[in-house]
């Protein structure tokens, strides 16, 4: 008997089953992976993007609102000359097409260690907790969301969720379709983010820019 | 041992469960220990109660949280193997580990085959359980914990004290220390300063590494994807930069459907640290996809039962519904006084007292069951309601059972019931007790000895009853009502 068989077997003695794992009913395991009634939420009556803003800020998140993702160059510009920040050198996805001054050299590669600031686009947001959603992809690398001291980021109104149960659903919608089961589109990551990096392993204090990005600030479009 | 002894000198032996009586009164004795316990305990309490306080629903969370876990542990199998044909669906590899050597064998056994050199890991309870540091280390691997708390008492050469704080029984001069002889850089005395330390030290490791290794605070059956937790970003940069990717999870880690995950995501951080998310969230499966820039080219998911499948049948396995939030430890008195490390192994506090003697063996923490004041704050902060102290008290009738108590404590429980069981003799001996005390108390208002119950005075004094019991006082009350009370 291999290992595998010799979990299995004892998962399946302890709960007084008979057969293999193998031999199991497949419509029990269907059955596992469907949602079933839907579990207890949150309750809120704040307008989705007030809450949002609301914890996202409470996280020591920042943000700003703007027009349009056309004025997101000029913006990044400005936000980083006040707070002294190093202009960005990497950026992802369609952001890339947007009119970014040249001399800044903007291009889609994976953060390394010297890398100083990113500007990216948020997937979604999710109101229950403020925070962002990323997916991976080949134009949108990981290492963007968690090595740069700053990540700058463009989120639209309109991609900001209630809850969990919502955002599972969008994505669920968009990455499937009628022919194609959505978890074979499935990325290698999703990464919920909730502000900058923090830690409180030092005497329960906390303080931000543990290991990830000091500062997260976000474009707000409609 | 005695206080003593015990206040001037270190255990001389390494910690283990079963010398849980002279680990806590060196633990009681250790100034560090104790400035640090204080500070800890205040924080993660009234942090959680704020967050809670905050959420209506958290009662209904609870319930459904246990009911889902319950649901989940009586088809475990079918979760599992449902969660295995995901993850190999999207390219990654699962091993399955019925103890904690073939744990470490699997892990090394990919360690070799990838030419490793240096790896780095995220926090993992589990890694712990089976040793996995120790066996990484002397097969030559240089092994980076990159929880902050993890570096700090990996640079301490000990384990964690705390499941979600590893480091809380630290002071920030303690850790002043630590850097300084490791780093060999000016001394840094702020927290601020430590943090920064930290990261500028970490950041060339995540780099270098050629293996990552994090926990898993679930395994997703539907999607295959295992989820961690984290406020620092150092699981990400763990298993984003290392070539390979490896997770290692108790089996009873898996939960059914994202919507699920959504559930104990609301009881985690709120239990945990009082918050309402932690910040990082982070779901993967298999390696990075192709035309991917970034994230593992390998990934291995180590699933460990070590002893998890047994407690599925029978009384302890409603201590599998466990999310390992660490709230039961934080509300626990006898962990506040002690800290982790007296409780001599992986997991301490409420959960590890019922954990340890499950995986080690009951006569191998014969004290951790009966370290217990029975209170039950721990049963009502546990965000999956895991009726913890009744585990505790059924683990200390198993003792009973196996002969492990000592023959004098069966003695004198059941002279007790005898005497509990017959009310008149029972108050007749209560009367002469007070009067007793009374007496030798001669007007004190509180006692400082009495003979036989050195021990027991020697960290305290009794208040001196006032020479009447309770019933009769209040009988006295009753029957001449002095016109105030009736």
């Amino acid at each position: 008997m291999n290992n595998r068989e010799r979990i299995l077997t004892a998962i399946r003695t302890a709960l007084g089953k008979s057969g293999t794992a193998e031999t199991a009913d497949p419509a029990a395991r269907a059955n596992a992976i469907t949602p079933r009634a839907p579990h207890p939420r949150l309750a809120f009556s704040e307008p989705i993007t007030e809450r949002w803003q609301r914890l996202w800020t409470a996280r020591a998140g920042t943000v700003c609102e703007l027009p349009s993702r056309d004025a997101l160059p000029e913006a990044v510009a400005a936000w980083c000359a006040e707070v002294g920040a190093a202009p960005p050198t990497h950026a992802s996805g369609t952001l890339l097409n947007l009119s970014w001054p040249a001399a800044w050299q903007l291009r889609c590669e994976p953060a390394t260690v010297t890398t100083e600031t990113a500007v990216s686009e948020a997937y979604a947001g999710v109101a229950e907790v403020g925070s962002l959603v990323f997916l991976s992809a080949p134009v949108h690398p990981i290492t963007h969301r968690f090595v740069p001291d700053n990540h700058l980021v463009l989120l639209s109104q309109s991609r900001i969720v209630a809850h969990f149960e919502e955002f599972w659903a969008l994505l669920r919608d968009e990455l499937g379709d009628d022919a194609t089961d959505w978890r074979e589109r499935l990325p290698r990551t999703i990464n919920f983010v909730a502000g900058p990096s923090r830690t409180g392993d030092v005497e329960q204090t906390i303080q931000l820019g543990a290991h990830g990005p000091r500062r997260v600030h976000v474009f707000l479009i409609p | 041992m005695t206080g003593q002894t015990a206040r001037s000198c270190q255990p001389a032996q390494p910690r283990s469960p079963r010398r849980f009586r002279e680990q806590a009164v060196f633990a009681l004795h250790e100034p560090h220990l104790q400035a640090a316990l204080s500070r800890a305990a205040d924080g993660f309490i009234g942090k959680r109660a704020k967050a809670v306080a905050l959420v209506p629903e958290f009662e209904q969370l609870r319930e459904a949280g246990a009911r889902r876990k319950d649901e989940i542990l009586a088809d475990l199998d079918t979760y599992l193997t449902a969660f295995e044909a995901e993850v190999t669906r999207h390219g990654g590899v699962v091993h399955w580990a019925p103890d904690a050597d073939t744990a470490r064998r699997i892990i090394l056994e990919i360690c070799a085959a990838a030419n490793a050199r240096v790896i780095t890991k995220g926090k993992s309870m589990v890694s712990e359980e089976i040793g996995l540091n120790e066996a990484l280390e002397a097969a030559g691997y240089e092994i980076v914990e990159t929880d902050l708390g993890e570096y700090i008492i990996q640079l301490a050469g000990e384990a964690p004290s705390h499941i979600i704080a590893p480091a809380v029984h630290k002071t920030k001069e303690q850790i002043s220390d630590l850097f300084e002889a490791a780093h060999g850089t000016p001394r840094q005395t702020t927290v601020e300063g430590l943090v920064t330390e930290a990261r500028l030290q970490l950041r060339q490791k995540y780099f270098q590494a050629d293996v990552g290794i994090t926990g898993a605070n679930f395994l997703v059956a539907e999607t295959g994807q295992t989820l961690i937790v984290t406020n620092e970003g150092n699981g990400d940069l763990t298993q984003t930069l290392a070539r390979i990717h490896i997770v290692t999870a108790g089996i009873e880690r898996v939960v059914g459907t994202l919507e699920d995950v959504a559930l104990f995501l609301r009881l985690l951080a709120r239990s945990a640290t009082g918050q309402d998310s932690e910040t990082y969230t982070t779901y993967s499966v298999g390696p990075r996809r192709p035309g991917d820039q970034d994230g593992p080219e390998a990934f291995h998911v180590v699933l460990v039962d070590n002893g998890r499948s047994r407690m599925l049948n029978g009384p302890f396995r409603p201590m599998l519904r466990c999310i390992r939030c660490g709230a039961c430890m934080n509300h626990c008195p006898v962990y506040g006084a002690i800290g982790g490390h007296a409780y001599g192994w992986v997991y301490p506090g409420p959960m590890g007292s019922v954990l340890t003697p499950l995986f080690t063996g009951l006569d191998n923490a014969r004290d951790l069951p009966n370290a217990c004041t029975l209170n039950g704050r721990c049963a009502e902060v546990c965000p999956v309601k895991i009726p913890l102290p009744d585990l505790l008290r059924r683990l200390r009738h198993e003792q009973h059972k196996a002969g492990l108590r000592p023959a004098l404590e069966g003695r004198a429980l059941t002279l007790w019931r005898w005497l509990a069981t017959r009310p008149a003799l029972y108050h007749a001996a209560e009367r002469i007790q007070v009067r007793l005390l009374a007496a030798w108390a001669r007007g004190r208002k509180t006692l400082r000895w009495f003979p036989f119950a050195r021990g027991w005075f020697a960290v305290r004094d009794l208040p001196a009853p006032p020479g009447r019991t309770f019933l009769e006082l209040w009988h006295a009350k009753r029957n001449h009502p002095d016109g105030v009370e009736r």
